[in-house]
């Protein structure tokens, strides 16, 4: 049974299509990575699904999401019920999404302590708890931090925690690695790859970087122009893409034309 | 005379701290010393907050140099009087990271391009002749001169602003990571370019970027650097093949095409994230190799090989150097 399934989905804005028929599915604890440039219609894909669409867009097809129609039984620009519960995102830049004024204990079990009524106190420990699941050593440490005085990474381990807090079964990540160093990069993305093994959270991976995709693994669907040109197994996408946008996005990867020995990054013919 | 086109020598910049009223500045250079020959590729390579854009900034003179010097040509900075600005700036011109926000929207790309020699006071005929030659070099579309850069790609963006950099035919050009605000087809074109340029017209660049992976497409020479300080030098082959400093050692293995499959080799705790000491090695607090030697005197940048240069007590006496040089004296042998 797929945890998210989404059939022929479609975000318009009047007669421009920025997200064309597309159709996907994501099991429990499986990853998807969504792999496109600019203006392929990957970050539109993943809000259509939180229902964080900007104003003025039209959604169509379907989404469901645990059996539960996405599209019918909420108001979808309001932010529907699953929104942060079942489902949860983090977004390219932490800083940009983390609310200056207030401290990392507030941020990170504000909508814990609003679904369970918790008191301050009794909250604490679960927020340490996931804290720590951001491999975050000392948690208590934090609590009292605003993220401005946080590294670039550790703002993502907060996102990441604060949305953990919940429990979801899917997280949406768009971009999350993009504004960090490469280092912080590989320590968010092994978390999020033990994320997904030891608490079984799906992951849908929003990259536009086909390397990451690839050590992401699972499945991957490579978008252009709103369009779904290419999709299956990650290693099969990586290692033997069938169309020819595929093709091409894997070859100006530094390290695929390292690995051929080429002393030009763009592909023959192409530059 | 050597045959160095840019010979930067203990270079250090100090920035006020942000909402500081006390006199707290922060390190953001420490001593760098590294030079470029002519028509060369040097590629500093660094994380955010090493220090990358700050030489960059410290060379085009749009930050106060706190010690040392860099000489280019046959400039001097700091030093430099208005008129030598004026002529400075012909010889040496800067690409930046964000083609969105480096050209003025009301322009049109023509203009743009025709700017630089305007200010510079070339006549008009020729000028046109200029534009028309590096509009061709940068393979931008003549029909695309008439349009607004809010009409462009990013691709196209920043095309034009090497375009305009180029058109005053610099000897030296600073690009300060030129890619990383462009998709990766755009990217290995752009990357393309500029290699092609430097072996057509024989341009010295300084290329800044945060990734190693990609500098070696382009750099003939790669310098590491991290909290302010250079900590390897070495040719593109050294530094990738068989980096010595440990943290040169962590970047390369962070380089998602180099992770082989599971990321789970890197550490999931927190790194400290302490200042840099001013005395011991900048690295020393993540570094696992440290010990007592590494924090009380931070290591000087030694030859390993006569090309190849490393701050880091460990890997050289892991790799005893052939000549033990302090990074002041003579590099290429006098």
């Amino acid at each position: 049974m797929a945890l998210l399934r989404a059939r022929n989905l479609t975000v318009s804005f009047g007669p421009f299509k920025a997200v064309d028929d597309v159709s996907f599915r994501i099991k429990h604890g499986e990853t998807l990575c969504l792999v496109g440039e600019s203006g392929s219609g990957k970050s539109m894909t993943a809000r259509a699904l939180m229902g964080l669409l900007p104003p003025g867009a039209a959604v169509g097809g379907a989404v469901s999401f645990e059996e539960l129609d996405l599209f019918r039984n909420r108001a979808l620009y309001t932010g529907h019920q699953e929104c942060g519960r079942g489902m949860a995102m983090i977004f390219q830049e932490p800083m940009a999404a983390l609310n200056p004024s207030m401290t990392v204990e507030t941020l990170v079990g504000e909508a814990y302590r609003l679904r369970t009524g918790l008191s301050r106190q009794a909250a604490r420990e679960r927020i340490c708890e996931v804290l720590q699941q951001t491999g975050i050593l000392s948690p208590e440490d934090l609590l009292r931090v605003y993220p401005w005085q946080l590294s670039g990474g550790l703002a993502q381990r907060v996102m990441i925690a604060s949305n953990l807090i919940l429990k979801p079964r899917l997280l949406i990540a768009d971009e999350p690695t993009t504004a960090l160093d490469v280092t912080t990069q590989a320590q968010i993305l092994s978390i999020l790859l033990r994320l997904r093994d030891q608490a079984s959270l799906a992951l849908l991976f929003i990259t536009h970087d086909l390397s990451l995709a690839s050590l992401m693994g699972g499945e991957t669907m490579v978008m252009k122009n709103g369009i779904v040109v290419e999709s299956g197994p990650t290693i099969r996408v990586l290692e033997e893409p069938a169309h020819p946008y595929t093709r091409n996005l894997v070859a100006c990867t530094p390290a695929r034309a390292r690995r051929e020995g080429r002393k030009r990054l763009s592909p023959e013919g192409t530059s | 005379m050597s045959r160095d086109y840019v010979k930067v020598r203990g270079l250090s910049v100090s920035y006020l701290r942000a909402g500081t009223l006390r006199k707290d500045r922060f390190q953001a250079l420490t001593k760098v010393s590294f030079e470029i020959e002519h028509n060369e590729c040097f590629a500093l390579v660094g994380e955010s907050g090493s220090g990358k854009s700050t030489v960059a900034r410290a060379l085009l003179g749009l930050t106060r140099i706190d010690e040392g010097t860099a000489r280019i040509g046959s400039f001097t900075v700091p030093g430099l009087d208005a008129r030598q600005w004026r002529e400075f700036r012909r010889e040496v011109q800067v690409v930046f990271q964000d083609p969105y926000l480096s050209l003025n929207p009301r322009l049109s790309v023509g203009t743009l391009i025709e700017e630089p020699l305007i200010i510079h006071g070339v006549a008009r005929a020729e000028r046109r002749e200029r534009v028309a030659d590096v509009v061709r070099r940068v393979r931008l579309e003549p029909e695309l001169l008439a349009g607004r850069p809010a009409q462009l790609s990013g691709g196209q963006r920043q095309r034009v602003c090497i375009a305009r950099a180029l058109v005053l035919r610099p000897r030296l050009l600073i690009a300060d990571e030129p890619v990383s605000a462009l998709d990766l087809s755009v990217q290995a074109s752009i990357i393309d370019l500029l290699a092609e340029l430097k072996e057509e017209t024989g341009l010295t660049l300084l290329f800044i970027s945060h990734d190693l992976e990609l500098v070696q497409f382009i750099a003939d020479r790669i310098g590491v650097l991290y909290g302010g300080r250079l900590i390897e030098v070495g040719s593109a082959a050294e530094v990738m093949e068989d980096p010595l400093h440990p943290y040169t050692k962590s970047l390369l293995a962070a380089v998602p095409g180099r992770l082989t499959s599971a990321v789970s080799q890197a550490p999931s705790a927190l790194p400290p994230r302490s200042a840099p000491s001013n005395t011991g090695c900048p690295y020393g607090t993540n570094c696992s190799l440290t010990d007592m030697k590494c924090q009380y005197s931070g290591p000087p940048l030694v030859m390993a090989t006569p090309t190849h240069r490393v701050a880091c007590y460990k890997a050289q006496a892991e790799k005893p150097p052939t000549t033990i040089a302090p990074v002041e004296g003579p590099l290429h042998g006098g």
